[in-house]
C-alpha cells in the first residue's frame, strides 16, 4: 500500500510531465504567435517545478536556511546543530540552479516578446503561417 | 486552412516521446523516484560547511542557497548575470532602433481609474521596502539579489499601468539612467570578484570570486563588521553581491518593460 506522501509525489510528477507534453504539442501545432509564447512559459515553469521537486527528501521540514540568522550580533550554529539540521533539510542544489534560470528565462522572454512585437507590427498578423508567407 | 491530421499526429507523438524519454532518463538516475531520504554528497558538503565558521570552507552565511550562488559558484553566476544583461541589451537595441524612426513620448495618461491610481500610490513604497529587505537580508533569510530585484520590478509595472510611461520618465526612470545603473552594477560585481586577483599579484594565494579565507589563502572580505549597534554580519562579499545584483535586475527589467510599454502606447496612437 502506497503512503499518501508517495501517492502525492507520483501524482505531481505525472501531472508535470503531462503539462510538458501538452505544452510541447501546443508549441508545434498552434499558429498564433502569442499562444506559442504563453506555451513556452508553461514548459519552462513546469521544468522548474519538476527540478525543485527533485530536491525533496522524506521527512524534510526545513528550507535550506539555517534558523537563527540575524543581522546584528549573530550566533553561528554549532557543528551538532548543523548535523541535526542536515537530516531535516531539502536539497539546496536544484534550488540554486533554478534561481538564476528563472531570471534569465524572464530576460529571454522579454527579448522574444520584442521580436514578436516587431514581427506582428510589420506583417499585421498574429498567424505564423501568414508571417512566413505560407498562406495568403 | 486547417492543419492536416497527419501533421497533428506527428506533433503529438513527438511531444509524448520527448517527455517519456525525459522521464525515463530521470528515473534511471533515481531523481523522480520516491523514497530518497539522504542528501546527495555535494548537498551534504554544502550544508555542513557553509554555516559553520570553524570549517575551512565556510561562507559565514545562514542562507545556503545564496551562499552557493555567490561563493561556491560565483563565477558561474557572474556569467549568468551577463547573459541576462545581453538579453536586455538586445531587446533595448531592437526597441530603440525602431524608436528613433518615429520620435515619440508616451501618451502619459495611463488607462485606469482613480481607484487604481490611489492604490498604486499606497502600494509602491511598500513593494520598494520589501524588495530592498529581501535583497539586504539575502544571506540570512530566504531571498537575495535576484529575488529582491524581481519583486521590485512589480512597482514600475504598476506605475506604468496606472500613470503611463511619461510619468515614470519624469520621475527619473529614463532609459539612459537605467542602462547606466545596469551596466555599473554588473561591472562592480566583476570588480568585487576581481579584487582577490590583485591580492594574488601582490601578497599570496587567492582565488577569483573568493569570499572569505581558505586553508591556503589568507585573503578575506570582512564578514563581521563592528558598528555602534553591534557586530553586523555581511557574510564576506555575499551581501555586496546581493545589493549590486538587486540594482542590476531591477534596473534591467524596469528598462525593458518601460520601452515595451512605450512601444505599445505608440501602437495605440496609429
Amino acid at each position: 500500500m502506497m503512503s499518501l506522501d508517495g501517492f502525492l509525489w507520483y501524482y505531481i510528477v505525472v501531472a508535470i510531465l503531462f503539462t510538458i507534453t501538452c505544452a510541447l504539442y501546443g508549441i508545434a501545432t498552434k499558429p498564433h504567435i502569442i499562444k506559442k509564447l504563453v506555451l513556452l512559459t508553461i514548459v519552462s515553469d513546469a521544468v522548474y517545478v519538476l527540478l525543485v521537486l527533485m530536491g525533496y527528501r522524506i521527512g524534510a521540514t526545513n528550507p535550506p536556511v539555517v534558523p537563527g540568522g540575524v543581522l546584528e550580533n549573530p550566533v553561528f550554529p554549532s557543528h551538532k546543530t548543523i548535523v541535526e539540521f542536515m537530516h531535516k533539510v531539502v536539497d539546496p542544489v536544484p534550488q540554486v540552479l533554478i534561481v538564476t534560470a528563472i531570471v534569465i528565462g524572464l530576460a529571454q522572454f522579454v527579448f522574444l516578446v520584442t521580436i514578436s512585437m516587431h514581427l506582428v507590427k510589420s506583417t499585421g498578423s498574429f498567424d505564423i503561417r501568414r508571417i512566413e508567407g505560407e498562406k495568403e | 486552412m486547417r492543419r492536416s491530421k497527419s501533421f497533428l499526429a506527428i506533433c503529438l507523438i513527438t511531444a509524448i516521446s520527448i517527455v517519456l524519454i525525459l522521464a525515463f532518463l530521470l528515473n534511471i538516475s533515481g531523481l523522480t523516484t520516491y523514497g530518497v531520504n539522504e542528501l546527495t554528497g555535494l548537498a551534504k558538503l554544502f550544508v555542513l560547511n557553509i554555516p559553520d565558521p570553524t570549517k575551512p570552507w565556510s561562507s559565514h552565511a545562514f542562507e545556503i542557497v545564496t551562499a552557493i550562488l555567490w561563493d561556491q559558484r560565483g563565477l558561474d553566476t557572474y556569467f549568468e548575470t551577463s547573459v541576462l544583461f545581453l538579453a536586455i541589451v538586445a531587446s533595448v537595441a531592437l526597441l530603440s532602433y525602431y524608436g528613433r524612426r518615429h520620435v515619440h513620448e508616451g501618451t502619459g495618461d495611463g488607462y485606469t481609474t482613480m481607484i487604481v491610481k490611489v492604490v498604486t500610490k499606497l502600494v509602491v513604497p511598500i513593494i520598494a521596502v520589501v524588495s530592498a529587505s529581501i535583497a539586504i537580508h539575502g544571506h540570512l533569510t530566504p531571498g537575495g539579489g535576484f529575488q529582491g530585484g524581481s519583486v521590485f520590478v512589480v512597482a514600475p509595472v504598476l506605475m506604468l499601468l496606472a500613470y503611463g510611461s511619461r510619468f515614470l520618465s519624469s520621475r527619473g526612470f529614463n532609459e539612459l539612467r537605467l542602462l547606466a545603473i545596469r551596466a555599473l552594477s554588473v561591472t562592480l560585481i566583476f570588480v568585487v570578484g576581481l579584487l582577490p586577483v590583485l591580492y594574488l599579484l601582490t601578497h599570496g594565494t587567492a582565488y577569483l570570486f573568493q569570499n572569505t579565507y581558505k586553508p591556503d589563502s589568507a585573503f578575506t572580505y570582512p564578514y563581521l563588521i563592528p558598528t555602534p549597534i553591534g557586530m553586523i554580519l555581511t557574510a564576506g562579499s555575499i551581501m555586496i553581491y546581493n545589493i549590486l545584483e538587486f540594482f542590476a535586475v531591477a534596473a534591467g527589467f524596469t528598462l525593458a518593460i518601460l520601452l515595451l510599454t512605450r512601444e505599445f502606447e505608440r501602437g495605440d496612437k496609429k
